[in-house]
């Protein structure tokens, strides 16, 4: 979009123009959301993890949520693993480590998806700024005539 | 006789506008909040049919703590008084809304017509 | 043309005269809409025409909202039923699993998409939510009976729900007709007296 062809166009085209980038920075900015969400949830789940898949908590009392609204009391058992889902609903099994790397992994994923992200919400923010800039000239120029 | 102070419609619409989301958004929160006042009523009932020895757990901030209906029971209670008394304050803002409207209604003698396209 | 405060009182005749307040009610005290069969008993000119279809307009809005609370409350039953049905069996399950002395072994979810292995020894209690981030421990056959209480209590809702919504139907559809055949007399009544000589003055 070279600055000269833009500068030919009516006040009203301008306008056009950018509440139509202006639709795409928000969406943009939607999906950014959507990413970071994702992974603050992939952290929790290597934090959860962390705490709860270790040899020495075999054994140990804990109320199992076995209905939304159902609430059993029982035990910890194979405590040193835990069924991870992998994609379309196949679980499996996995150690800490291997499960640390994986979530890990996905995070790591999504950084580089952010990133480009990033790098086209400044464009596209620029875009706007320059439009704008060009607005305001001819607003000024229309009122003066 | 014009009123000249009289904004254009595009504006009183937009104001119109405005209001009625406002007053939306009032209700909906009033109705959210009545729902959490059932719920906890039929909690309360719930725990109150119960002998007070019984094993009762709350879930605060993400952590349940382990009790008995005796001492769950009050908390309960106070925390239906709170909802209670944010709805009482939401209703006096939701009248206070409505006056606002009626009056600016009054004022640019504004007279709200049902769109003629929407389906009977 | 009348002023507002006279089409109000002669919506209030309207109403009036269609007895619409001891008409029948469905078995949630749903009152049953009125049918105006030939509008020329209930509306007599342009004034009475007026008053009648926003009489009509206010039922029909009643009605319409009537209907958008009732679709709510059927949402609501429909999402809460399966998991009623669902933590009522599981618990049937327990029990038997407890008479027979026998331990479960069974996976729960630590996190959205990580889960955990538990065993369950026989127990004689388990804890059921209450909402209002409260939960009750219960004995199991005490459980067993609330639960199946709390199913049969939501599908009856459920019932009562779509009745309501096809008594309601009937009711929007009979005022629309009503607003219709109403509006159409009075493009009726225009026309002929449109027709009418010149010298004749009509109010």
């Amino acid at each position: 979009m070279s600055e000269v062809s833009l500068e030919q166009l009516p006040i009203q085209e301008l306008a056009k123009i950018k509440s139509s980038i202006q639709n795409e920075f928000e969406s943009l900015r939607n999906s950014l959301e959507q990413l970071l969400v994702a992974q603050r949830k992939f952290r929790n789940c290597i934090a959860t993890a962390q705490a709860t898949v270790k040899e020495e908590n075999n054994g140990k009392p804990i109320l199992v949520p076995l209905t939304a609204s159902l609430y059993v009391p029982g035990k910890q058992i194979r405590s040193d693993k835990v069924l991870v889902d992998i994609g379309t609903g196949y679980y499996t099994e996995k150690t800490l480590d291997e499960t640390v790397k994986f979530y890990q992994h996905r995070i790591d994923t999504l950084d580089d998806n952010l990133k480009q992200l990033e790098k086209l919400l400044n464009e596209k923010s620029s875009q706007i700024q320059t439009l704008d800039l060009i607005l305001v000239k001819k607003l000024q120029e229309s009122r003066s005539k | 006789m014009a009123d000249d102070r009289r904004p254009p419609p595009a504006d009183l619409q937009r104001q119109y506008d405005e209001f009625k989301s406002k007053l939306e958004q009032i209700n909906l929160k009033i109705s959210e909040l009545d729902a959490e006042s059932a719920d906890h009523a039929v909690v309360i009932k719930t725990l109150t049919a119960v002998p007070p020895d019984r094993k009762a757990y709350r879930l605060i901030g993400g952590i349940l703590t382990e009790g008995t209906v005796e001492t769950v029971l009050p908390a309960v209670k106070a925390n239906k008084e709170g909802i209670e008394k944010v709805i009482v304050q939401l209703k006096s803002e939701l009248s206070r809304a409505e006056k606002d409207l009626a009056s600016w209604q009054a004022k640019h003698k504004v007279q709200i017509v049902r769109d003629p396209t929407a389906a009977m | 043309m009348a002023s507002n405060d006279e089409i109000v009182q002669l919506a209030k005749r309207a109403a009036e005269k269609l007895r619409i307040n001891d008409t029948e009610t469905n078995p949630r005290g749903i009152p049953k809409a009125p049918f105006i069969d030939q509008v020329e008993k209930f509306v007599a000119n342009a004034d009475e025409a007026e008053a009648m279809l926003r009489m009509l307009q206010s039922m029909l809005d009643k009605y319409q909202s009537m209907e958008a609370v009732t679709l709510q409350k059927k949402a609501s039953l429909n999402q809460r039923v399966p998991d009623i049905k669902e933590t009522l069996q599981t618990v049937e399950f327990l029990k038997e699993q407890a008479a027979k002395s026998k331990s479960t072994v069974t996976t729960y979810e630590l996190d959205e998409t990580m889960h955990a292995h538990a065993q369950i020894d026989p127990t004689d209690a388990v804890c059921l939510w209450l909402g209002a981030n409260v939960m009750l421990e219960y004995p199991i056959d005490e459980a067993v009976e609330l639960l199946t209480e709390r199913l049969d209590a939501a599908n009856k809702n459920l019932k009562d729900c779509d009745e309501d919504l096809e008594f309601l139907r009937e009711a929007i559809t009979t005022i629309q007709v009503n607003t219709a055949r109403v509006y159409n007399w009075d493009i009726q009544r225009r026309k002929a007296e449109k027709s009418r000589p010149e010298h004749e003055v009509v109010t």
